[in-house]
């Protein structure tokens, strides 16, 4: 949890505070956030932050050598469950992938 | 860029008449008998991939690999010399597993659980409690049982046969030779998934080794990734059948359309430094080593990198599939989130195979049909149980 006073996201980034709980690591915690997320919920999250994306992107290259700070590092979990969503609003445009087996049935090491 | 893949029919089947084009049969990929003879005849006497060096960087680092279909567990540690070893993990006393986590470090030796005898990380026995109340015991005999173990390229292979019949270089053959300097230490481990599959473990692989069914069963996230003919049909710019292995390569399709995540995380990134692999044929190149070994290669925005699998056999009809995904570490932020991007959307694509590899089983296993059918695009599959047939027809009692 952020300490008092300190913002949960980079300043220019308080627009994606609704989405903070889709700042989580590891990969499995953003696995089972998406199964858990209805399609509402998927296309609303994609919506607004896949157009931030690029921007995001660019703030975050200026921490790449050092150890992010918090905010940053969250602005950063937040783009790694936006990839993990990906297909399922670009391409499958459903919750699921077509005939495929259980997400959580690729359980990673990390 | 100009297109190297050649689309007429039936092309490699001419370069590689031998082997065939009949029918095969089912009754392989369900048979018990025929599970017990690849144990036997295959998976006792070939080079198996248990993982590579780079996982164990420091003196006493080891990891452990199960060969379950052999109910073997080896013991892959670097000793105080430095040198990387393999043992059978079971304690020379009554035989306990020695070793119970999956990857550590040991301090120079490890202990036995059950009544503590001591083994160095270079596998001596080391020290017995009590050692006066056993009967001539000389330490010296006892150490843990090696395992024959050779390194490629920083994989480590071992050989359960006490004496193999090959080398692991002569038995890598024609892949030895293309992938020969290879730089696979730039690319660590990234992730590893481990999915228990209800399939034999031949089903896996067959269904990974070819490239046919990607403008289908994959129409969703790479109908139209890699050059197809004018039907929409996917061809090979590569085929190599080895001794025991083969590869097939690819170019990617030109039509491929990037959707608005990818155009962002493809977009040049200021890196100019290109990582390529010199070694590779095409832009994705399948190498399958048999038995249950491959590695896959393949191009990603300016930056190359490589997955592998292996398959597991557990029984018959139970398979791991195992996927380990490494990628060099990102120059930028962007490179980072593409990697993670490129992990995400073939899990996608992996969850579609997995439910495919059970359905396949399925219908196998029903023995409503006694033959699979190939088609020029499948000889690699054609080529695996081909050198398969081959080792279990030499290895049986004539
Ligand atoms: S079985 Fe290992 S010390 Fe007894
Ligand atoms: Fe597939």
């Amino acid at each position: 949890m952020p300490a008092i006073d300190e913002p949960s996201l980079p300043e220019e980034f308080s627009d994606l505070q609704p989405y903070l709980e889709w700042a989580l690591e590891p990969e499995r915690a953003r696995t089972e956030m998406r199964v858990a997320s209805s399609m509402v919920e998927i296309r609303d999250f994609y919506d607004t932050v896949q157009p931030r994306l690029e921007a995001m992107i660019r703030y975050l290259e200026d921490f790449r050598d050092d150890p992010m700070p918090a905010p940053a590092h969250r602005l950063y979990l937040i783009s790694l469950s936006l990839v993990e969503v990906a297909n399922l609003v670009e391409l499958y445009k459903r919750r699921e992938v077509f005939e495929g087996c259980d997400p959580l049935r690729y359980a990673s090491d990390q | 860029m100009a297109m190297k893949t050649e689309l007429r029919e039936k092309q490699w089947v001419e370069k590689y008449p031998d082997v065939g084009t009949e029918p095969l049969p089912t009754e392989p990929y369900l048979s018990q008998e025929r599970f017990a003879l690849e144990r036997d005849l295959v998976f006792r006497r070939s080079w198996i991939n248990v993982g590579r060096v780079d996982e164990i960087p420091g003196i006493g680092d080891y990891f452990v690999r199960d060969i379950a279909i052999c109910k073997a567990s080896i013991l892959v540690v670097r000793g105080s010399d430095g040198i990387v070893r393999a043992f059978h993990n079971v304690c020379s006393h009554r035989s306990n597993t020695l070793v119970l986590d999956e990857r550590g470090t040991c301090p120079g030796r490890l202990n036995c659980h059950f009544h503590n005898w001591v083994y160095s990380d270079t596998g001596e026995l080391l020290w017995v409690p009590d050692e006066e109340n056993f009967f001539d015991l000389d330490k010296r005999d006892h150490g843990l049982t090696p395992v024959n173990m050779d390194i490629w390229e920083g994989f480590v292979f071992v050989h359960l046969d006490p004496e193999p019949a090959q080398t692991l270089q002569s038995y890598l053959g024609g892949v030895a030779d293309q992938l020969a300097g290879c730089p696979f230490d730039k690319m660590p481990l990234s992730q590893t998934y481990r999915v228990e599959e209800r399939a034999n473990w031949k089903v896996g692989l067959d269904a990974q080794n070819e490239l046919y069914h990607f403008p289908f069963q994959h129409r969703h996230v790479a109908g139209d990734a890699f050059r197809t003919n004018d039907k929409r049909q996917s061809r090979y710019q590569d085929l190599r059948l080895y001794n025991y292995h083969s590869v097939w390569s690819c170019e990617y399709g030109e039509s491929h359309k990037l959707t608005p995540i990818a155009s962002t995380l493809y977009k040049f990134d200021g890196i100019l430094r290109a990582f390529t692999i010199p070694q590779m044929i095409g832009e994705m190149d399948f190498f399958t080593v048999f038995p249950n070994f491959v590695i896959l290669l393949y191009q990603l925005g300016t930056s190359t990198s490589y997955l592998t699998y292996h398959f597991w056999p557990l029984a018959v009809d139970r398979t791991i599939w195992e996927i380990r995904v490494h990628f060099r570490e990102p120059l930028s932020v962007r490179e980072r989130i593409r990697q993670e991007y490129f992990k995400c959307i073939s899990r996608d694509t992996l969850q579609e195979d997995t439910a495919m590899h059970e359905a396949v089983h399925s219908g196998l296993a029903s023995r409503a049909k006694p033959h699979i059918i190939l088609q020029d695009n499948e000889i690699a599959i054609r080529h695996f149980h081909k050198v398969m047939e081959d080792r279990i027809g030499a290895g049986l009692p004539t």
